[in-house]
């Protein structure tokens, strides 16, 4: 987890120098000064130290969590991603929550022999839309045709519907895929036999057996789903005019505030290994053979 | 990565004939357009006229007309050179770039493999599309951006499966008949590790040309790619996002056109994959 | 009493329009067992599972007469059946690890059948059952064992715990499919000895498998199946004494291969093992994979190596091939060194020394023909390399289809387009194309049906008779390895426990282990 974080906080350092241009400009915006000026904010911001010192300082200060100064907004980069995380994650939030609910009714509704290409189908569409164009054709349906969602309020559970269902519907689309794939794969094997053998009705052979090996075989799409969810969100926050930390990352990239991504690099490093520690945790749980695999491995 | 988790799947399904010919016609149709514009429309994509904004969909206009009186179909039609350009030359260069890097790594021993596929993992910790906004971020924007941006953001989900292959590959049965038999390593890499490694880039490339045009949309959507009043289908949605309430079809069609697009490209994936995974039996 | 009538059953597929069961009778009384034998699709696992209503969804299913356990099961509905299911037949199906649910605790796959047929019974009870049922199979340490996982448990105890969930609810008959098929010898002889007791305690037994051996231990009356139909049944007795039809008699043979008479013990030393061995691991959980084997072949002379798995027999066969290196001790081939040369000198010699594995589908490039396969082999043929024309390329391989009795229109088929026995013939054929002077076989014909296991291994030893060729046979099937070999290896834990003359070591055999495997065997 350590490597993910520092070779992530690496790799962004140096490629982030790669910018061409004074990064002196983003920090004085569009105002005109003069050499000694200029030379002065270097000094401050220790941009004039060789690259190695800046280096080994900016690591120095992220193991004691700090991120560094924003250029454009000129306070700490731990505020200004603090104050955008609320609205993100309560979008995230939901945005599972509604693609796990989705994806799960797909999967249990759409595997008899009639529903299941219907449902495959809904799947490659939801899969193949892009993020911010489910936005725009659910605003234009549920807010300007319908009426029944606010299009511009940015504050309140109605406001947070639409934009949490436009993020979750590819991701839906996938687990939704990748469940029924489980479930199908699982349904294939001689266990079932079995378990039918004892007399167990379907419902019993889902819920209590198949449920659980399509789970196993979905949750390793956690990551992937998370890291869909955080890409997403700057489209859907661009098209719902959401406060957030996409558009905050957005901002940044625009402005080329520096020490602002470099920041949302290490933040999604860590939240990565943070949820593949979980995902590998939760996986042992879900299938034991793993643990004995990795115990003898 | 949707095109990661379809091809890690086990058992595939055949597509059905019907979809299968109307996602390759699809297709076809796309290229002819963004080959030969002329034939579907003699509409000027960048033409203005104010007496016509904003028409809903009709007989002349079939997607209707924008804000500035520009007919959408045409924008559409000639906007598929770049999505095209973009989603065929960033999948290409990833691919290439990718089956290198992940070949290499698979064949080389411990250190080489260890550097490697660390870099390859740490750089996947990142959201595809947040790793083309930074690439962004470093090169500017623009449409050449467009496609460096996407191609490096995919590049190591090519490079990981390339590996994973080289490695499965490598130790295959037939790797150790040919040395048993006696064929040199050098040969055995290119008659049976190289071929048998790519089938599955190739699977994954076919479906990846829909994420990459998705992607590089998504960025221009976001003003990172031409400038208006280019005729390129992120942007085009862009504009239509500020006539949602009276003109919706600006933003619609061409979304459906992507959607339809990656649809195709899905499809046209998960067949190859069914035939491959068929032979494998 | 009959438990099972059934008279003129019959199975039609979805999308087939022959019967996969035609026209089938038998009955099966209480306290007796019916052993049903056939190849792989001769529709004994249809047979066995139209009894318990799983046939493929879509399976047309009739009969004249159609009961079980007193119920005429003809045209039941689902709910029906699933009332049947458990309480009245058990299933046993081959291979616990993936026939129970490996997700689920062996206590709770156990305690399944009490749960849907008895859902009255309290949870302190239901557990109290699991330990009897546990202790029945006897299953050591019953409530430990509950919280184990399946694949935590040897394959033995994984078995017995599959029986005892079949029992749970009480049925009185048991359907056991290839209930040892998965097993090493001696425990498959355990299982059979279990099945044993339980027909003997009243169950009513249809045993299902491809194995004379297991069938003749169990079975008091025995049906021949082949391509739908029942060609023979009869008592167990009267079958071995007297089998009336032709392919009854073909499968006893098979079962039955003697030993090739030994040619004099003049031929050249072509392969040479001195004191093989092998570790894998670190110092503490360092394994023995092999230690100390050593022999001698010699030019049209069979050495076989029998073992179970896990005893090293393969870790042999590629220290052998020069694969793997081994720790200590030495392979020479022809006299000359071949363990430590380096891989570039050895790559000269390989086509001297070919192998033929078990799984021959994996040794195929998927993207490759026949021709291809073999033309990459023939063409490495050293004097001529390079030279070789297509057209020369192309007869030199019908030439080696000829040998291993195929013909040319395979020329064009990818591996996966071949059928067991053909994979495995061009296998060998490829190997023959190097002029090898010794060929390793690995469980060559573990994958097959007994009749075609025959045909292979008579080629293989015809191969011998006409070229000349000394052969490695490794296998766990003690009849199979009879067929060929001359001199036996008997492996255990990576250590040669017996070796010497077939014809010696099977009249007195001296190790204890040789006489277990040998009694697991002697039966047929």
């Amino acid at each position: 987890m350590v490597l993910v974080v520092w070779g992530a906080a690496t790799l962004g350092f140096f490629a982030l120098r790669l910018i061409p241009g004074d990064p002196v400009n983003v920090l004085i915006g569009l105002g005109n000064v003069s050499t000694q000026v200029r030379d002065q904010i270097r000094e401050d911001w220790g941009l004039a130290d060789p690259l190695l010192v800046q280096y080994l300082g900016y690591l120095g200060r992220l193991v004691q969590g700090d991120l560094g100064t924003s250029y454009r907004r000129q306070q700490p980069v731990a505020d200004v991603i603090g104050q955008q995380l609320v609205p993100t994650v309560q979008l995230m939030a939901l945005a599972v929550v509604f693609a796990l609910l989705l994806a799960l009714g797909s999967a249990l509704i759409g595997r008899g022999r009639r529903t299941a290409p219907l449902a495959g189908l809904l799947e490659l569409v939801a899969v193949s839309s892009p993020t911010f164009w489910i936005g725009l054709v659910l605003i234009s349906v549920f807010g300007f045709g319908l009426g029944w969602f606010p299009v511009v309020a940015t504050v309140g559970f109605g406001a947070l519907l639409l934009p949490a269902a436009t993020l979750a519907i590819p991701v839906a689309g996938i687990i939704s895929q990748v469940l029924r794939q489980g479930l199908d794969d699982a349904a294939a094997l001689p266990f079932v036999d079995t378990v039918r053998a004892r007399g167990a009705s379907h419902t019993r052979l889902v819920v209590r057996h198949t449920l659980r090996h399509a789970a196993a075989s979905s949750i390793t799409l956690t990551g992937y789903m998370v890291g869909s969810l955080l890409g997403g969100s700057v489209l859907v926050e661009t098209v719902f005019a959401r406060p957030g930390l996409g558009r905050v990352a957005l901002n940044a990239i625009v402005d080329r505030d520096v020490p602002v991504v470099l920041g949302i690099i290490v933040l999604a490093a860590v939240a990565f290994s943070v949820i593949n520690l979980l995902v590998d945790l939760v996986a042992d749980r879900i299938d034991p053979r793993l643990e004995t695999k990795q115990a003898y491995a | 990565m949707s095109v990661l988790v379809a091809v890690r799947s086990r058992r595939v399904k055949r597509m059905p004939a019907p979809a299968l010919w109307a996602a390759a016609g699809f297709l076809v149709l796309l290229v002819v357009s963004a080959l030969l514009p002329g034939v579907f429309t003699a509409a000027d994509p960048l033409r203005t006229d104010i007496g016509e904004a904003l028409l809903a969909p009709g007989p002349g206009h079939p997607f209707g007309t924008d804000q500035t009186g520009r007919d959408v179909f045409a924008r559409v039609i000639y906007g598929s050179r770049y999505s095209l350009a973009i989603g065929f030359g960033a999948t290409l260069i990833a691919l290439v770039v990718g089956l290198v890097i992940g070949s290499f790594a698979g064949l080389m021993r411990s250190l080489g493999d260890g550097v490697l596929s660390r870099a390859i993992e740490i750089v996947m910790a990142f959201p595809e599309f947040l790793l083309a906004l930074i690439v962004i971020a470093i090169i500017g924007p623009g449409e050449a951006s467009l496609l460096v941006a996407v191609a490096l953001a995919v590049i190591p989900s090519y490079a990981r499966v390339a590996r994973v292959q080289t490695l499965v590959v490598k130790r295959a049965g037939y790797v150790e008949a040919a040395r048993t038999l006696g064929v040199s390593p050098a040969v055995t890499v290119l008659r049976h590790v190289l071929p048998n490694t790519l089938g599955p880039l190739l699977v994954m490339a076919t479906m990846g040309v829909g994420t990459a045009i998705t992607a590089a949309a998504g960025l221009s959507f976001l003003g990172l790619g031409p400038k208006p009043p280019t005729p390129e289908w992120g942007l085009i949605l862009s504009e239509g996002r500020n006539f949602l309430a009276s003109a919706w079809w600006i933003a619609v069609f061409p979304g459906l056109v992507i959607t339809a697009t990656v649809v195709s490209t899905s499809i046209l994936g998960r067949h190859l994959q069914a035939r491959s995974a068929r032979r494998q039996r | 009493m009959s438990v099972i009538t059934v008279r003129n059953l019959r199975v039609v597929l979805p999308g087939s329009a022959t019967a996969v069961v035609d026209g089938v009778s038998f009955s099966i009384a209480a306290g007796q067992c019916l052993g049903i034998v056939g190849e792989s699709g001769a529709g004994k696992t249809v047979t066995g599972r139209s009894l318990i209503g799983l046939t493929p969804e879509g399976a047309r299913v009739t009969a004249e007469e159609l009961t079980v356990a007193g119920v005429d099961a003809r045209d039941l509905t689902e709910p029906a059946w699933r009332r049947l299911r458990g309480a009245r037949v058990g299933l046993v199906s081959q291979d616990a690890l993936v026939s129970l649910d490996p997700l689920r605790r062996v206590g709770a796959e156990v305690a399944e059948p009490l749960e849907v047929h008895e859902p009255t019974l309290g949870r302190a009870d239901r557990a109290g059952r699991v330990l009897q049922l546990l202790d029945q199979v006897a299953i050591p340490e019953p409530a430990m064992r509950v919280r184990h996982y399946p694949h935590e448990l040897s394959g033995g105890l994984r078995q017995r715990a599959l029986i005892a969930s079949a029992l749970a609810a009480s049925p009185a008959v048991l359907i056991a499919d290839e209930p040892t098929t998965a097993l090493d010898v001696t425990v498959q002889a355990q299982i059979v000895v279990l099945l044993r007791q339980l027909k003997e305690s009243g169950l009513a037994l249809l045993l299902i498998s491809h194995d004379l051996t297991i069938i003749r231990q169990l079975a008091d009356d025995i049906a021949v199946m082949k391509d739908g139909r029942f060609v023979e049944l009869q008592p167990a007795a009267d079958l071995f004494a007297a089998p009336q039809h032709p392919y009854t008699r073909e499968l006893l043979a098979a079962a039955s291969q003697s030993r090739p008479p030994a040619p004099p013990n003049t031929g050249p030393v072509v392969l040479a093992a001195r004191d093989l061995a092998k570790t894998y691991g670190q110092a503490a959980a360092q394994l023995h994979a092999v230690n100390g084997v050593s022999f001698e072949l010699r030019a049209g002379h069979t050495v076989g190596i029998v073992g179970e798995s896990g005893s090293g027999k393969s870790t042999v066969a590629r220290m052998l091939l020069g694969t793997e290196t081994p720790d200590r001790g030495d392979v020479l081939m022809h006299g000359e060194p071949w363990s430590r040369v380096p891989e570039s000198t050895r790559r000269a010699r390989r086509g001297g020394i070919q192998i033929i594995h078990q799984d021959s589908l994996s040794a195929f490039d998927p993207r490759a023909t026949v021709l291809q396969i073999l033309s990459e082999a023939i063409a490495l043929d050293g004097t001529r390399l390079g030279r070789r024309r297509r057209r020369e390329r192309r007869a030199r391989a019908i030439e080696l289809l000829e040998l291993v009795a195929l013909n040319d229109s395979l020329l064009g088929r990818r591996a996966h387009q071949l059928s067991g026995g053909q994979r495995q013939r061009v296998a060998i054929a490829r190997a023959l194309a190097r002029q090898p002077s010794i060929l390793v076989c690995d469980e060559p014909v573990s994958a097959l049906d007994a009749s075609i296991q025959a045909q292979v291994l008579k080629l293989l030893a015809s191969l011998q008779e006409t070229t000349g060729l000394a052969m490695v046979f490794i296998s766990h099937d003690l009849a199979v390895v009879r067929a060929l070999s001359h001199d036996i290896l008997v492996m255990k834990d990576g250590v040669v426990v017996e070796q010497g003359p077939a014809a010696a070591l099977f009249l007195a055999p001296q190790h204890p282990f040789t006489r277990e495997l040998l009694a697991a065997h002697a039966t047929a």
